[in-house]
C-alpha cells in the first residue's frame, strides 16, 4: 500500500527528465579593461541585437581631443543629465588621477569600469559608459532615469481618514515615501538583486532597535536562495520565500500604503520592497492582523472596535454561510425556527436541483461576476453589476433555479467577504468556502466541523517568519488581545505587539515616568512643530 | 526552508481518510421539500385500545389551497402509527419539527407515559416541546380550522406560547415533564386546551397524578397557583369588592401582577407539617368600575385588603382541591418538605412524600401592594 501510494506520488509530480538550463547569459568576457578598441568591440559584442542600446563613437573635434566611445539605452536615460556627464568625463580625461577603480565620485556619481562584464551590467541598469580612448578608462555615470508613474490615490485598499497616497511601481519613490516618514538612523535599508534575467532591485527595510536580528537575517536568506529567472510581482515573491508555500493563506501582509509599512516597521516587522511592485511585504505576518485596517486607528476606540468586530464576523459568514443553508437544508430540517420553515420549504420547492448544485450554481455565478467585473474596464464593469443584480438575482428565482433565501445568503457572504482589508486574505477564505460547502452537502454540520477543524489545524501548523500565524490566540498572548477584538484605546497600546518580539517591547512611558513631551525650553517654534509632525505620522 | 511534500513520507492513514470521502458516499439526507414535518401530534385511545395518532403536516408548494394536512392513523406504538401515517403520503414524515403534542383527556386519564417515551427516545425532538391535554377528541381539535391562521397546528403552537407568557397556562415542556414525574415530591402540570364553537382555547392548566390525568383548572386558577410556585408577575386577576357602585352592582377590579415574591416557612405542628406561605405582591390596576378615588391612600387600603382576602379564600379553596380532591401536588411541596427534613428519622419515599402532603396544613398570607392605578383624567 505504501509502495503503492509512493509511485502514484512520485508520478504526480515528476519532474523534468533535463535538469532545468540556466537561462542563456551572452557569454561576456571577464577581461579587464584596457585598450580602446577591443573593449567597445566587446561591448558592441556583447549588445549585438539589442538595438535600443546605443554605442556611439565621439570623434575628436571642437569638445573632445581624443575618440569617446559612449553606450547607452535611450530609453532609460535622461538625455540631458548625459550631456553633463560628458563635461564631467572631459575633466576626468585629463586628470585620471582624481578618480580611482572602486570608487565613486562627483556630483553625477561617477564609477570607474574594471571589466566589460561590469560595463554591460551597468548599461542595462541605465547607467551611461563612457569609454575614452586616450587614457584607457572606462566610466559609468549614473543617468537612469525611467518613467514613473506619480503617486496616486490609493486603489485596492482605501480609506476614508488617513493618508491618501500610495507605493507606485518604482522602487525609488517607494522608499522616498518610506524615509519621508522615518527619519531616522535606525531605518536599515540593504539592497539585492533577484532574478536571472531582470535582476529585480529588492530591498529589506526594519528598524534596527526594534526588528529582531533572526528575522531580518531569516530574510535576507530566503532572499538569498531565491534562483528564478524572472520575478513577476511581489505577490510571487512572498510566494517564494513563504514559510509554507502550499497554505492558501497569505502569509505577509502586501499593502500599498506607506503609513502602514511605517506602522508594521515599528512594531518591529521587517518590510520588503520590490521594484516594479506598488505592494510591499511586511512580515511576520498573523492571522488577526489581516483584520486591521489602518484607519482603525484613525477612528475612536469605540467605532473601530465595533468595525473590527463585524469583520471578524463577517469572516464567519463569509465562509460559513452558504454552507449552513446547504447543511440545514439537506440534512438538518430540525435546525430551521418554526417560523421560518413555511417560506424557507416554499422558496425550496420550486428547486428542481438538490441544495448543494443549487448553492454551487450560484456561488459560481456571484464569482463569475465578481471576476468579470474585476476584468472589464470601469464603464463596462457597470453594465456587469446590472446584469447580475437583476437579470440572475431576480430572474433566477422567478425561473425556478434557485430559492430567494439562497439569493441573500449567497449575496450577503460576498458582501462579507469584500469588508476584509486585506483583499489577499479575502480571495483566500471566499475560497475556503467552497470545500465548506461540499463539505456541508456531504455530512452536513458534521462535515462542516470536519472543515472547520482542519482549518484550524492548518492554521496551529502555519508560522510566517516562523512566528506562529494564530498568535496571540494560540499560543495564547493576552496582552496583544488589546488589538484583536476590540480596538482599545491609543493609552492602552503601551506594549508592541509580543508576536513580533521586539528588541525594545515599549512604545510610550507609563503614568510615573516622564509623559510630557521633552521639549527643551530653548527649542525654537520650528523645531517644536518638526517634533509634533513627526508624531502624527508615527501611526 | 521547506521540504517539498512529495519528497515527505506519505500519510497513508491520512490519504485512506480522504478517500473515504469519495468511498463512502454521504450521510443520509433530509432534503427540506421532500419532507413531511410533524408539527403537532394528537394521541387518542379507540375503543378497542388502540393509539389514533393525528399529524398535521404543513403542505408546501406553489398554488397549494391548502395550507396545512392533517392525518391520522391508528397503531399499537406511535411510531407504527407514524409509519402507516407515511403510507399515505409521497413526503418523508419526519418528525424534527414537532412543537405540540395532544393528548386527550381520555388517555391522558389512562397514562401518557408509554406515548411520552418515544417523544423523549427520539433525539429529533426537541426537549422545549409543549404538551397538552385536550378537552375533547385530540383529533377533532386538530382538524378544527383557526380563523385566521393557515394551520392550526401553528395556531395552537402559538397559542399556549402566548398564554404561557400570560400565565394562563403552566410554563412545562417535555423536559420539565419527565423530570417532574421522576420526582418523589412533585406533580407534573401541563397546559389544558379546548375546543369551543370551533376555536382552540386555552383553558387553563391539567394536573397530573404521576401521569395520569386527574382534573383541571381554570385560566383563573391557574395564574394564582402560578402566583405560590414564584412566577405570576404579568398575569392578571379579577377580584369583585364589597362596595357598590351608582348602578347598585358590585364594584369589581381587575389587577396586573407587577411583582410577586414568595416565602414558605416550613414546621412541624402536631406530628404534621405546617407550611406557611408569605407572599408579597404589588400590583397594578388597569379596570375598575367603582366610584371611588383609587389615589387616595385609604380607599386603596381598603381595596387592597379585600383583594388580599380574596386571594387568600381562592387560593385556599385551590389547596384544599389539590390535597384533597385530585390528591395531587403540582406545587412541590413534596420537595419542600424533603429540603426542610421534617422527618429525620424515616427515609424518604413515595408514600411517605403522599402521606404528609395531605396531611399538611397549608396558610397563605398575601400582602398585596396597589403600586400604580393609571391615570384616567
Amino acid at each position: 500500500m505504501n509502495k503503492l501510494l509512493q509511485t502514484i506520488m512520485k508520478k504526480l509530480h515528476r519532474r523534468p527528465k533535463t535538469p532545468p538550463v540556466n537561462p542563456p547569459t551572452p557569454n561576456i568576457p571577464k577581461r579587464q579593461i584596457g585598450s580602446y578598441k577591443d573593449d567597445v568591440q566587446e561591448l558592441q559584442a556583447s549588445f549585438q541585437g539589442c538595438d535600443d542600446v546605443k554605442i556611439r563613437e565621439l570623434t575628436p573635434g571642437k569638445i573632445t581631443d581624443c575618440p569617446v566611445a559612449v553606450a547607452y539605452i535611450e530609453s532609460l536615460i535622461k538625455i540631458d543629465w548625459m550631456e553633463f556627464a560628458y563635461s564631467q568625463i572631459q575633466a576626468l580625461t585629463d586628470k585620471p588621477e582624481h578618480l580611482r577603480p572602486n570608487e565613486t565620485s562627483g556630483s553625477m556619481e561617477i564609477v570607474m569600469l574594471k571589466t566589460i562584464k561590469e560595463a554591460v551590467s551597468y548599461v542595462l541598469d541605465g547607467w551611461t559608459v563612457f569609454i575614452v580612448e586616450k587614457t584607457n578608462k572606462a566610466y559609468a555615470v549614473n543617468t537612469y532615469f525611467p518613467p514613473m508613474r506619480n503617486v496616486e490615490r490609493s486603489e485596492t485598499e482605501t480609506v476614508i481618514l488617513g493618508p491618501q497616497e500610495a507605493y507606485t511601481e518604482s522602487i525609488q519613490i517607494n522608499l522616498s515615501l518610506l524615509r519621508k516618514r522615518l527619519k531616522s538612523t535606525d531605518l536599515k535599508i540593504t539592497f539585492t538583486r533577484v532574478g536571472r534575467y531582470n535582476k529585480k532591485f529588492v530591498a529589506i527595510a526594519w528598524l534596527e532597535s526594534i526588528a529582531p536580528k533572526e528575522f531580518v537575517e531569516s530574510v535576507q536568506a530566503r532572499i538569498e536562495a531565491i534562483d528564478i529567472d524572472n520575478l513577476t510581482d511581489a505577490g510571487d515573491f512572498a510566494q517564494l520565500i513563504d514559510d509554507n508555500p502550499y497554505s492558501p493563506f497569505p502569509q505577509y501582509h502586501m499593502t500599498e500604503r506607506p503609513e502602514r509599512i511605517v506602522s508594521h516597521l515599528c512594531d518591529g516587522k521587517v518590510a520588503i520592497f520590490n521594484d516594479g511592485s506598488p505592494f510591499v511585504l511586511s512580515g511576520p505576518a498573523s492571522f488577526i492582523e489581516f483584520f486591521q485596517s489602518s484607519e482603525d486607528y484613525d477612528n475612536r476606540w469605540l467605532s473601530a472596535s465595533v468595525i473590527r468586530t463585524l469583520r471578524l464576523i463577517g469572516v464567519l459568514i463569509s465562509i460559513s454561510l452558504s454552507a449552513l443553508y446547504v447543511a440545514v437544508v439537506t440534512f438538518h430540517y430540525q435546525l430551521i425556527p418554526t417560523n421560518m420553515l413555511v417560506p424557507l420549504t416554499e422558496s425550496r420547492s420550486r428547486v428542481p436541483f438538490p441544495p448543494l448544485y443549487e448553492t454551487l450554481l450560484m456561488e459560481t455565478t456571484i464569482e463569475l461576476l465578481r471576476e468579470a467585473g474585476a476584468r472589464l474596464p470601469t464603464k463596462v464593469g457597470q453594465t456587469i453589476g446590472i446584469v447580475g443584480g437583476i437579470v440572475i438575482g431576480q430572474a433566477a428565482v422567478t425561473a425556478g433555479l434557485t430559492s430567494n433565501i439562497l439569493i441573500i445568503s449567497v449575496a450577503l457572504s460576498t458582501v462579507a467577504s469584500f469588508i476584509t482589508p486585506s483583499y489577499i486574505m479575502s480571495s483566500a477564505l471566499r475560497a475556503i468556502r467552497f470545500p465548506l460547502i461540499l463539505l456541508a452537502g456531504m455530512w452536513g454540520l458534521y462535515g462542516m466541523f470536519i472543515g472547520y477543524l482542519l482549518m484550524v489545524i492548518h492554521f496551529l501548523r502555519l508560522s510566517s517568519l516562523g512566528s506562529p500565524y494564530l498568535v496571540p490566540f494560540a499560543p495564547l498572548r493576552l496582552i496583544d488581545w488589546k488589538d484583536t477584538f476590540l480596538r482599545a484605546p491609543i493609552p492602552f497600546m503601551k506594549y508592541r505587539p509580543t508576536h513580533n518580539a521586539p528588541k525594545n517591547s515599549q512604545r510610550m512611558p507609563f503614568q510615573n515616568e516622564t509623559t510630557a513631551p521633552a521639549v527643551s525650553p530653548s527649542a525654537t517654534p520650528d523645531e517644536i512643530n518638526e517634533n509634533a509632525s513627526d508624531g502624527s505620522d508615527s501611526k | 526552508m521547506t521540504t517539498l511534500f512529495w519528497k515527505k513520507r506519505p500519510r497513508p492513514l491520512l490519504l485512506a481518510l480522504a478517500l473515504s470521502v469519495g468511498v463512502t458516499g454521504c450521510a443520509r439526507p433530509y432534503i427540506l421539500e421532500d419532507l413531511g414535518m410533524e408539527l403537532t401530534a394528537g394521541y387518542d385511545l379507540t375503543d378497542n385500545g388502540k393509539l389514533l395518532v393525528t399529524y398535521s403536516l404543513p403542505n408546501i408548494g406553489a398554488g397549494e389551497q391548502e395550507k396545512t394536512i392533517i392525518i391520522s392513523s391508528k397503531g399499537d406504538l406511535s411510531k407504527e402509527a407514524r409509519e402507516n401515517v407515511g403510507l399515505a403520503t409521497d413526503r418523508q414524515i419526519v418528525s424534527g419539527q414537532l412543537r405540540v403534542a395532544v393528548f386527550s383527556e381520555h388517555l391522558a386519564r389512562k397514562g401518557i407515559w408509554h406515548v411520552l417515551d418515544t417523544l423523549m427516545r427520539d433525539v429529533n425532538i426537541t426537549k422545549t416541546m409543549v404538551l397538552c391535554v385536550s378537552d375533547g377528541n385530540a383529533g377533532d381539535l386538530m382538524k378544527s380550522k383557526a380563523p385566521t391562521r393557515p394551520s392550526s397546528g401553528r395556531y395552537l403552537y402559538e397559542l399556549l406560547q402566548k398564554s404561557q407568557k400570560n400565565y394562563a397556562v403552566p410554563k412545562t415542556t417535555i423536559q420539565d415533564f419527565e423530570r417532574i414525574y421522576y420526582d418523589q415530591g412533585a406533580d407534573p402540570m401541563i397546559p389544558y386546551v379546548r375546543l369551543e364553537n370551533g376555536t382552540i382555547m386555552a383553558a387553563g392548566t391539567a394536573l397530573f397524578r404521576n401521569d395520569r390525568f386527574v382534573g383541571s383548572l381554570s385560566p383563573e386558577e391557574t395564574k394564582m397557583m402560578l402566583l405560590l410556585r414564584g412566577g405570576g408577575q404579568g398575569g392578571d386577576i379579577k377580584q369583585t369588592l364589597h362596595t357598590k357602585g351608582q348602578d347598585n352592582l358590585q364594584d369589581q377590579v381587575m389587577l396586573t401582577f407587577v411583582t410577586a415574591k414568595r416565602k414558605a416557612k416550613l414546621e412541624m405542628q402536631n406530628g404534621r407539617p405546617h407550611i406557611t406561605y408569605d407572599v408579597k405582591v404589588s400590583g397594578q390596576i388597569i379596570e375598575y368600575s367603582g366610584d371611588e378615588d383609587l389615589t387616595d391612600d385609604k380607599i386603596a387600603q381598603k381595596i387592597e385588603k379585600q383583594i388580599e382576602d380574596g386571594l387568600s379564600t381562592r387560593i385556599k379553596d385551590l389547596i384544599k382541591q389539590f390535597q384533597t380532591k385530585y390528591h395531587v401536588d403540582p406545587l412541590g411541596l413534596g420537595t419542600k418538605i424533603r429540603a426542610a427534613n421534617l422527618y429525620p428519622n424515616d427515609p424518604w419515599t413515595y408514600d411517605l412524600w403522599r402521606k404528609s402532603y395531605e396531611s399538611a396544613k397549608i396558610d397563605v398570607n398575601f400582602k398585596l401592594r396597589i403600586i400604580r392605578t393609571g391615570i384616567t383624567r
